[in-house]
C-alpha cells in the first residue's frame, strides 16, 4: 500500500473522526439500506475489507497488532458482523418489499411453518458441532496462546486493556468518573437490555424482519450497538497503543510519544475563564452551573422530547413508561455529547466534586 | 447417516381435509438431505483432517525431532564402541572360545540320552518338590495363625477362667505342630533328592558350563553394548509404543526436566522453584562424546566444571537457567527466548526458525560470551576464587572497584574496605596550580593517557551550539571552587638531593612497583603513571607526600617506604630533574578558560530556577556577583551536579550522597525502564548512530562507551542532561564491566544453593582479595611462571617453575635458573618433551602460547635492568638479578610462622639488608594483616592437593588414569587438580585415602598438610623438645659450624655479616626461630630447588649420596632434622 494512503489513513485516525465517521456511515447505511443490501455490494465489501487487509499486512505495525493471538478474534468478529447485518438487511428488504407489494412475506409464511426436530433441527446442529470442534482444533493448533510474561505490580503492561468485550467500557473511561463508566453507565445497560421487551410493547417486527416498520427502534439499537460498543471495542483493540494514546493503524506504537492533554471542569471554565473571577469556595456554588445543566438535561430533556420530537411515542407508551425510556436513552445520548465536549473544548467533567469522587 | 424413522403421524398438524402424505418423503422436511449428507460428510472430513493436523503436528514437535535424531547418533556411538572392541584379536578369542563351547557340547552329546533321562528326572522331582514346598507352607501357615487363637484364649483363661477349653485348644496345636512336622521331612527328603540330581547334572556338564562362562565373560562388555543399541533402537513390535497416537503410554522420547528449588525463580507474587526442561532437546548436553555435534545435540564445552555427576555443578542440582537465563520450561526454539551471538546468528536463525526476539520474557538468554556473569549470584564475594573460569566477570569485577564505580553507584558488597578511588582535594592548591587542575579537567587523559580519572567534559551531548562554551564556564568554575576551599599546610623546603642516587633509588626500591613512567620497564598501573609528574606537583609536596603519604591522606593506598630526609631528597631531585618527569606531555594545555559573566550568570541562573523562583534566584545571583563569588559559588554547585565528592575529599562535601543509580540489583530490572532514547528500535528519528537491539547487555554496552549517548537527539537543558563521565576503557575492559553489571540479579538462591565456602577457601577468597587490594604482586611473585598444555595422554598439564627456551639447542626447558648448576640441582631441570620448539618456542618467548606469566613481581624487570647497570656499586647481570628482587612468595603459607609474618606485616623491617627494594609500611589493621596471613596459609592449603598429586604421579610413575582408577576420582577432575584447578574437599580426602592405600606417606613426601591458624610456638622450642632431642641439637651445631657447610658464609647471623659481595648474601639465621616453619626449614635444606626453583642456596645433601658421616654419623633426614632443630634454637643465649 503506498505510503501516502498510509499518512491519509493515520491522519484519518483520531476518536473524533472515527466516532463521526462510523456515525455517518451508519446513517448511510439505514439510508441507502437496499444499494448495501444487495447481493454485488455485500460480495464489493467483503472483497475490499479482504483486499485492505491483505494490503496493510505488508504494514509492519500493522501487522504486528492484526496477528497478536488476541486481536485475531476482533477481525473474525469484524467479519461475523458485517455478515450477520448485510443478511439482517437483505431479510428486511425482502419483507418490506413483499408487504409494498402488498403479498405476506416470506419469513412470515416461513415463521407459521414447524419442522422436524430430526432431522431439521438436531442435524445441522450435529453438522454446525462437527464444524466448531474442527475450527477449535485447527485454531489451538496454529495460533499460540497469547501468554506474556509472569505478571508484575511493578510492571504493568502498556497499553493495559481490558477483554475485548470490555474495550468499549474502558473507552468510556477516557470520558467519564470511573464510578459512572463502570458501575453506573453498565449497569443502565445490562437493566436497560432488560427492560426493551416492557419499555417496547410494539409487537411489529416479532419474528420476522423488517425496516420499515421499525426504524426508529432499529436505528437506536444499532447506534448503540454498532457505534457506542463495537466500534469502541475495534478502537480499543486497534488504535489505543501504550498510555491509552490513539494510534493510526500504520503507526509504531510509540511507549514515549508525548501528547498534550490538559482538561478543564465546567467550574473553572465559567468562574475563572467566562466571569473571569476565583472559583467560589462552596462547593455547592461552584458547582450549580453544572448541576444546574445535568439537572436540567435530565428533567426539562424528557419533558422537551415528550412534547417535540417524541411526541408520538410518549403518547402510545404512557408517563412511565416514556420516562424511562427517555432516560436511558439520555444517558446513551450522554456517552456521546461528553465525547464532543470532550474533543472540542477539552472539557474534564461537568460536575467536579472531587471532595466526595462525585464528578459527572 | 441412516434415513430418519419414519416420524409418528401428528394429526393436529395436518388439516383434516387435507390427504395425509408419506411424511418420510425428503420432501417434507426443511432442509434437503441428500445435501446435508454432503455436507456432513465435507466437515467431518475437515475433522478428521484437524485431528491428523494436531497428531502429526505433536508428533513433528522440535524436542521430538531432536531426540529421534539423538537416539539414532547414540545408537552409532553405541555399535562404534562396540565395532572398537571388535579388533581381531576379539574375533578369534571368540571363535575359539565358542569352538570349546561346541566341542564340550558335542561330547555331552557323544552321551547319548543320558543327559534327556536325567532332566526328566529332575523335572519330576522339581514337581514333587513344589507338591511338597506347598503343603509345607499350608501346614506351617496353619499351625501359626491357631497358636496365635490360643495365645488369645490362654489370655482370657485368666479372666474367666476357662481353663478347659485351653487344655482342648492345645491338643489341636499338639496334632497342627506333628502336621507340620511330617510335612517338613516330606519336603527335606524330595528336596534332598533334587538337590542330588541338580549336582549330578552339573557334574556332567561341567565342561560344558565351564566354557560357555568363559565365553560370555569374554563377550560381556560387547553383549551389552549390543543389547543396549537394540533396547535403544526400539525396533519392531517395540517401536509401536513411539508411534503416533501412540505414543502417551510408554514412550521413549520424553520431556526432560530438572526440579531445583534452591535456585528459585521471582514470578513477582511468589518465589517458585525452577524448573529447567533444556536438556529436552539439548540432551547431550551433560554426556560426553558429543563434543563435535551440532546444536541442540552437543556435549557441553566445560564438561569438567559443569553438568557432570561430581562437578561442582551437576545438572540435577544446577540446571541451565541460572547461568545462560533464558525460559527453562520451553519446549520450542521461540519459546525459550534464544539470543543470538550476533547479526549474522540472528539472520541464519530467523530463516531456519522463524526466530524473532521475545520481549515478553523479562530475563532472555544471555549472549554466550556474556554467560559467566551469572556466576556471581553464587560467588558473590569469591571472585578471585573463580576469576580463572570466569575471567571476563573477574575483570570486570576488579575494574569495578579500581575505576570506583562504586563510589557513585550503591553496589552490594563494594563499600567496606574500599577507599576512595581519586587523591584528596582538601590540599590541591599547595600540591599544583589553577591553570594545572583547569587543563586537567577539560581532558584528564591529554595530562596522562592511562588515567583512571574519568572525562567529564566536552563529550557527546555537549556537542550544541555553544556546548563548548558552557563546559569552559563550567571548568573554570570548579577550577576557582577547588583552588579556594584548599587548605595550605605548611611544607618543609626539600634540601638539596643526590638526583643520581635518586634515580637508582626510583629505580629498584619500590616505587616502579606500582608507578611506571615512559622509558620504564614495568607495567606497573597499580598507582598513576609519572610522566610530567613534576611539572604537575610542587617540589616541597613531593617531598612532603613520598616521606609518608598516609600522613597527607588517611585514604590512600600509597604505603610509606620509610624513606630518609635525605633518599626522599634524592628522589624529588631526580623526579625534578629528568625530563621525563619535569616535560609537559604533549597536548596538555593548561591554563584557567577565559569566563564571559553574562554566559556565568545565565548559566548559574538556569541551573538555581530548577530549585528556586526566578526572583530568588536572580537575587542570588545578583549578590554573588557583587561580592565576586559567582564562579566558586556556581563551581561547588557544578561539583553537586557532576558528583566529585564521590571519588575525591572535597571539603564541604563529606556527608554528600552518592549521585548513580542503585546498582545491586540493575540486572533484573526491566528493560523497559530502560531510556533507550532515539537508538530504541522502532522509534527511529535519526540513524546514523544505529539501531540496537531491545536487550540489557546492548544497552550497558553503549552506556559504558558512551554514557551520554542516550541523550542523543534530545532537547534538554545542561542540568537534565547525562552527566555520567566517560572512562577511560578499552573495549574488552568495557565488555569486562557489562559483563559485571550484567550479574547483578535480584539474587534469590538459597542458602544451600549458594557456593558455601569452608573456612579455608572464604580465607583464600579473602586473603586474595586483599592482596589484589594491596598490590602486594606488584613487588612479590604468588605463582612461578609455568607452561599450560595438553600432554601427550590427552589432559591438560601445567609445569611450574622457570621456564625457558633455548634457541640454540631448539628445545623448551622447564626448570631452575639458567646458572644453577654451580649450586647443585641440576637434576631438577626437565626437557618438556611434550611441546615441540618448533610449533611453540616463538610462542613462548613472546609470552603467548602455553606460557603462563608468573602471577606477581611486576617490579623485577625494573630491578634486573637497574642491577644490570649497576646500582650502588653492585651488578648483577640476567635473572642473576633476581637475588635482589624482593622475595619469591610462592608456598609461603608452608614457609614463614604465622605470628612472625603477622607481626611482620604490620609493622616490616629490614630481613636481607643487602636488598635496596624494600617492604613498605602499609599501616595494616589487625584484621587486614591476619586476612592477609590466613589468605598465604590458604593459598598453600589450596596447592597442597596439586603437590600431592605431582608427587605421588612421580613417586608411583602413575599416569591420571591410574590415579583415576586409585582414588576413584573422575580422570577429569584429576587433571583438573593437577592442571592447578580448585580440588574440593571430597576430591583432597580420596587422594588421601589413596596415598594411605599406596603406602605413600604424604607428609614424608611434600611435608604436612597446611592448616588455618597456629599462632602458637613451635615444637622445636618446647622444653620437652629440647630434652628429648639434646644429642640431635647437638651435632645440629656441629653440622652448622662445619666449615664444609658454613652457613654463615652466606647467611647473615644477628650483627655477624658474612663476606663477600651481598648479592650471595642470605637472611638473617637468628630470625629463623621465630621466623620459619620448621618443616619448611627441613624441606629447604633438603631439597631447597624443590621449595624454590631457582634458589641460589645450595643442595647439601644431594639425594642419594651419604655426607658428612664423620661429623654426624646419621641417615640423611636425620643430619637434616640436627640442623633444622639447631637453626630453630639458634637466638638462645646458651645451647647445650
Amino acid at each position: 500500500m503506498p505510503e501516502s494512503i498510509k499518512a491519509f489513513i493515520d491522519q484519518l485516525a483520531s476518536p473524533t473522526t472515527v466516532i463521526v465517521l462510523s456515525s455517518v456511515l451508519l446513517f448511510a447505511l439505514l439510508r441507502f439500506r437496499n444499494i448495501f443490501a444487495s447481493v454485488p455490494f455485500g460480495v464489493i465489501s467483503l472483497i475490499a475489507f479482504v483486499g485492505f487487509y491483505v494490503l496493510s499486512m505488508a504494514d509492519e505495525d500493522f501487522r504486528l497488532i492484526v496477528t497478536k493471538g488476541d486481536n485475531v478474534p476482533i477481525t473474525i468478529m469484524l467479519l461475523l458482523l458485517g455478515a450477520s447485518t448485510w443478511v439482517a438487511f437483505r431479510e428486511m428488504k425482502r419483507t418490506d418489499d413483499a408487504v409494498d407489494a402488498g403479498e405476506t412475506p416470506r419469513c412470515v409464511v416461513e415463521g407459521r411453518q414447524k419442522v422436524f426436530v430430526w432431522p431439521d433441527l438436531v442435524y445441522i446442529e450435529l453438522i454446525a458441532a462437527v464444524l466448531v470442534g474442527a475450527f477449535l482444533t485447527a485454531w489451538s493448533v496454529g495460533i499460540d496462546a497469547p501468554l506474556e510474561q509472569p505478571a508484575s505490580p511493578t510492571n504493568s503492561p502498556n497499553p493495559s486493556k481490558a477483554p475485548w468485550y470490555f474495550l468499549g467500557l474502558q473507552e468510556m473511561l477516557v470520558y467519564f468518573d470511573p464510578w459512572l463508566a463502570g458501575v453506573v453507565f453498565p449497569t443502565f445497560i445490562l437493566v436497560g437490555l432488560m427492560a426493551i421487551p416492557y419499555i417496547d410493547t410494539n409487537p411489529k417486527g416479532n419474528g420476522y424482519y423488517t425496516f420499515k416498520e421499525r426504524p426508529f427502534a432499529i436505528g437506536f439499537f444499532l447506534y448503540g450497538f454498532i457505534i457506542l460498543w463495537v466500534v469502541l471495542i475495534i478502537m480499543g483493540t486497534f488504535l489505543r497503543g501504550p498510555n491509552w494514546n490513539f494510534f493510526g493503524p500504520y503507526e509504531y506504537w510509540d511507549p514515549h510519544i508525548s501528547v498534550p492533554l490538559v482538561n478543564v471542569n465546567l467550574s473553572e471554565f465559567f468562574w475563572l475563564r467566562w466571569l473571569d473571577r476565583p472559583l467560589p469556595g462552596s462547593i455547592l456554588l461552584r458547582e450549580a452551573p453544572g448541576i444546574l445543566i445535568t439537572l436540567g438535561y435530565f428533567v426539562a430533556g424528557p419533558a422537551i422530547m415528550q412534547y417535540t420530537l417524541f411526541k408520538k411515542y410518549a403518547e402510545k407508551m404512557g408517563p412511565v413508561r416514556f420516562a424511562i425510556f427517555a432516560i436511558l436513552f439520555l444517558c446513551m445520548v450522554s456517552l456521546l455529547i461528553k465525547m464532543v465536549l470532550r474533543w472540542a473544548f477539552n472539557l474534564k467533567y461537568i460536575i467536579a466534586i472531587p471532595e466526595f469522587f462525585l464528578n459527572v | 447417516m441412516a434415513d430418519p424413522e419414519t416420524p409418528k403421524a401428528a394429526p393436529d398438524a395436518v388439516a383434516p381435509d387435507e390427504a395425509p402424505e408419506p411424511v418420510w418423503d425428503h420432501a417434507s422436511y426443511h432442509y434437503n438431505i441428500p445435501r446435508l449428507h454432503m455436507w456432513f460428510t465435507v466437515v467431518s472430513l475437515g475433522l478428521l483432517a484437524t485431528v491428523g493436523w494436531m497428531v502429526v503436528d505433536d508428533y513433528e514437535r522440535e524436542w521430538k525431532v531432536y531426540q529421534r535424531e539423538f537416539a539414532s547418533l547414540r545408537v552409532a556411538q553405541t555399535l562404534a564402541a562396540q565395532a572398537s572392541i571388535e579388533t581381531e584379536d576379539f574375533t578369534a578369542r571368540e571363535a575359539d572360545l565358542s569352538a570349546a563351547v561346541e566341542a564340550a557340547q558335542a561330547s555331552l552329546d557323544a552321551r547319548g540320552d543320558e543327559l534327556e533321562t536325567l532332566d526328566e528326572q529332575i523335572s519330576v522331582a522339581f514337581g514333587e518338590w513344589q507338591n511338597a514346598d506347598m503343603d509345607m507352607k499350608f501346614a506351617k501357615a496353619e499351625f501359626v495363625s491357631y497358636r496365635y487363637d490360643i495365645e488369645g484364649a490362654i489370655h482370657r483363661a485368666e479372666v474367666d477362667g476357662d481353663v478347659d477349653a485351653v487344655a482342648q485348644q492345645r491338643a489341636r496345636l499338639a496334632s497342627l505342630e506333628a502336621d507340620m512336622g511330617s510335612a517338613r521331612a516330606v519336603y527335606e527328603e524330595v528336596d534332598a533328592r533334587h538337590r542330588a540330581l541338580t549336582s549330578e547334572r552339573a557334574v556332567m556338564t561341567a565342561d560344558l558350563d565351564t566354557a560357555t562362562s568363559a565365553l560370555s565373560a569374554a563377550t560381556r562388555e560387547r553383549d551389552r553394548l549390543a543389547a543396549l543399541a537394540v533396547s535403544m533402537e526400539r525396533a519392531g513390535p517395540m517401536a509401536l509404543l513411539d508411534a503416533p497416537m501412540l505414543d502417551f503410554i510408554q514412550p521413549s522420547l520424553k520431556v526432560q526436566k530438572q526440579v531445583l528449588p534452591h535456585l528459585p525463580v521471582n514470578l513477582n507474587f511468589v518465589t517458585a522453584d525452577r524448573i529447567d526442561m533444556c536438556t529436552t532437546c539439548h540432551i547431550a548436553a551433560d554426556k560426553g562424546g558429543f563434543e563435535d555435534g551440532a546444536q541442540p545435540l552437543v556435549s557441553h564445552p566445560r564438561l569438567d566444571l559443569f553438568l557432570k555427576d561430581g562437578t561442582p555443578h551437576p545438572l540435577s542440582a544446577t540446571g541451565c537457567t541460572v547461568c545462560h537465563d533464558g525460559r527453562g520450561e520451553g519446549l520450542s526454539f521461540q519459546t525459550t527466548s534464544h539470543t543470538p551471538a550476533n547479526g549474522e546468528v540472528w539472520e541464519d536463525w530467523h530463516h531456519d526458525y522463524g526466530f524473532h526476539p521475545d520481549h515478553y520474557w523479562d530475563l532472555p538468554m544471555l549472549p554466550l560470551d556474556r554467560v559467566e556473569s551469572s556466576c556471581y549470584q553464587c560467588h558473590e564475594g569469591q571472585i578471585d576464587l573463580i576469576a580463572d573460569d570466569a575471567p571476563r566477570l573477574a575483570e570486570g569485577a576488579y575494574l569495578v572497584e579500581r575505576m570506583g564505580c562504586w563510589s557513585c553507584h550503591d553496589i552490594k558488597g563494594f563499600q567496606d574496605g574500599l577507599m576512595r578511588v581519586g587523591p584528596d582535594l582538601a590540599t590541591i592548591a599547595s600540591k599544583t596550580s589553577a591553570d594545572w587542575i583547569a587543563g586537567w579537567l577539560r581532558d584528564p587523559r591529554q595530562f596522562r593517557p592511562s588515567t583512571r580519572m574519568p572525562s567529564f567534559f566536552h563529550l557527546s551531548n555537549y556537542q550544541d551550539e555553544g556546548g563548548a562554551e558552557r563546559q569552559d564556564v563550567t571548568v573554570a568554575a570548579i577550577t576557582s571552587f577547588l583552588t579556594g576551599v584548599s587548605e595550605m599546610p605548611s611544607l618543609d623546603p626539600v634540601p638539596v638531593g643526590d638526583a643520581v642516587h635518586g634515580a637508582e633509588l626510583f629505580e629498584v626500591v619500590g616505587c616502579q612497583g606500582c608507578h611506571t613512567a615512559a622509558g620504564g620497564v614495568t607495567d606497573a598501573d597499580f598507582g598513576p603513571a609519572l610522566d610530567g609528574v613534576a611539572s604537575k606537583v610542587a617540589p616541597e609536596y613531593l617531598y612532603a607526600w613520598i616521606r609518608d603519604p598516609v600522613a597527607f591522606n588517611a585514604e590512600t593506598r600509597m604505603p610509606s617506604l620509610r624513606l630518609t630526609e635525605q633518599e626522599a631528597a634524592d628522589i624529588v631531585a631526580h623526579l625534578t630533574s629528568d625530563p621525563v618527569f619535569t616535560a609537559i606531555p604533549d597536548g596538555f594545555e593548561p591554563g584557567v578558560p577565559e569566563v564571559d559573566g553574562d554566559l556565568l550568570a545565565d548559566m548559574a541562573l538556569t541551573v538555581l530556577q530548577s530549585s528556586l523562583t526566578a526572583e530568588e534566584a536572580q537575587s542570588v545571583v545578583a549578590d554573588q556577583q557583587a561580592a565576586g563569588t559567582l564562579l566558586p559559588y556556581f563551581g561547588e554547585k557544578m561539583i553537586s551536579q557532576s558528583g566529585c565528592f564521590s571519588c575525591h575529599n572535597i571539603p564541604g562535601f563529606e556527608n554528600a550522597q552518592k549521585i548513580g543509580t542503585e546498582l545491586t540489583e540493575w540486572a533484573s530490572k526491566d528493560v523497559t525502564k530502560l531510556d533507550f532514547s532515539f537508538l530504541e528500535p522502532g522509534v527511529v528519528v535519526e540513524r546514523d548512530k544505529g539501531e540496537i537491539t531491545h536487550s540489557r547487555w546492548e544497552w550497558l554496552q553503549e552506556k559504558i562507551k558512551d554514557p551520554r549517548v542516550f541523550d542523543h537527539g534530545r532537547e534538554k537543558p545542561d542540568h537534565e542532561r547525562l552527566r555520567m563521565p566517560l572512562f577511560n576503557l578499552d573495549a574488552d575492559q568495557q565488555d569486562a564491566i557489562a559483563t559485571f553489571v550484567l550479574g547483578l540479579k535480584k539474587n534469590l538462591v538459597t542458602e544451600q544453593g549458594r557456593a558455601n565456602l569452608n573456612p579455608e577457601k572464604q580465607a583464600l577468597a579473602d586473603g586474595l582479595a586483599a592482596i589484589r587490594r594491596a598490590n602486594c604482586q606488584g613487588c612479590h611473585v604468588f605463582e612461578e611462571e609455568a607452561l599450560a598444555f595438553t600432554g601427550s595422554d590427552g589432559h591438560p598439564r601445567l609445569l611450574t617453575g622457570r621456564v625457558f627456551v633455548d634457541e640454540d639447542e631448539e628445545e623448551i626447558w622447564i626448570s631452575l635458573w639458567r646458572d644453577a648448576q654451580g649450586f647443585g640441582g641440576v637434576s631438577q631441570n626437565a626437557f618438556v618433551e611434550d611441546l615441540d620448539y618448533e610449533d611453540h618456542g616463538e610462542a613462548i618467548l613472546d609470552g603467548a602460547g602455553p606460557y603462563v606469566a608468573a602471577w606477581g613481581g611486576e617490579l623485577f624487570p625494573a630491578i634486573e635492568r637497574a642491577y644490570a647497570k649497576g646500582v650502588g656499586g653492585l651488578s648483577a647481570a640476567g635473572d642473576k638479578a633476581r637475588s635482589f628482587a624482593p622475595p619469591v612468595l610462592a608456598d609461603q603459607g608452608r614457609k614463614t610462622q604465622t605470628a612472625w609474618l603477622f607481626e611482620f606485616l604490620k609493622g616490616p623491617w629490614s630481613l636481607r639488608p643487602w636488598l635496596m627494594a624494600r617492604m613498605p609500611t602499609f599501616g595494616f589493621t589487625d584484621a587486614q594483616a591476619k586476612t592477609i596471613v590466613d589468605g598465604l596459609t590458604a593459598m598453600a592449603i589450596r596447592d597442597y592437593p596439586r603437590r600431592l598429586l605431582g608427587a605421588v604421579q612421580v613417586e608411583r610413575d602413575m599416569s591420571f588414569e591410574d590415579v583415576a582408577r586409585a582414588s576413584g576420582l573422575h580422570v577429569d577432575t584429576v587433571a583438573r587438580i593437577a592442571s592447578g584447578g580448585l580440588a574440593s574437599d571430597v576430591a583432597r580426602e580420596k587422594l588421601l585415602a589413596m596415598c594411605a592405600d599406596l603406602g605413600v606417606d604424604p607428609d614424608a613426601l611434600i611435608g604436612p598438610a597446611p592448616a588455618l591458624g597456629g599462632f602458637g610456638l613451635v615444637d622445636e622450642r618446647r622444653r620437652e623438645y629440647l630434652a628429648a632431642h639434646g644429642q640431635r641439637m647437638n651435632a645440629g651445631r656441629d653440622l652448622f659450624e662445619n666449615e664444609d657447610i658454613a652457613c654463615l658464609k652466606c647467611h647473615i647471623r644477628g650483627a655477624v655479616l658474612p663476606e663477600g659481595s651481598p648479592e650471595g648474601w642470605g637472611p638473617d639465621l637468628e630470625m629463623a626461630s621465630r621466623r620459619l616453619q620448621p618443616d619448611w626449614i627441613r624441606r629447604w635444606i633438603t631439597d631447597p630447588q624443590q621449595v624454590l626453583p631457582g634458589t641460589k642456596m645450595p643442595t647439601l645433601f644431594p639425594e642419594g649420596t651419604e655426607v658428612f658421616q664423620d661429623i654426624y654419623a646419621a641417615p640423611r633426614p636425620e643430619q637434616v632434622g640436627a640442623i633444622k632443630d639447631h637453626l630453630l634454637n639458634l637466638d638462645r643465649k646458651t645451647s647445650n
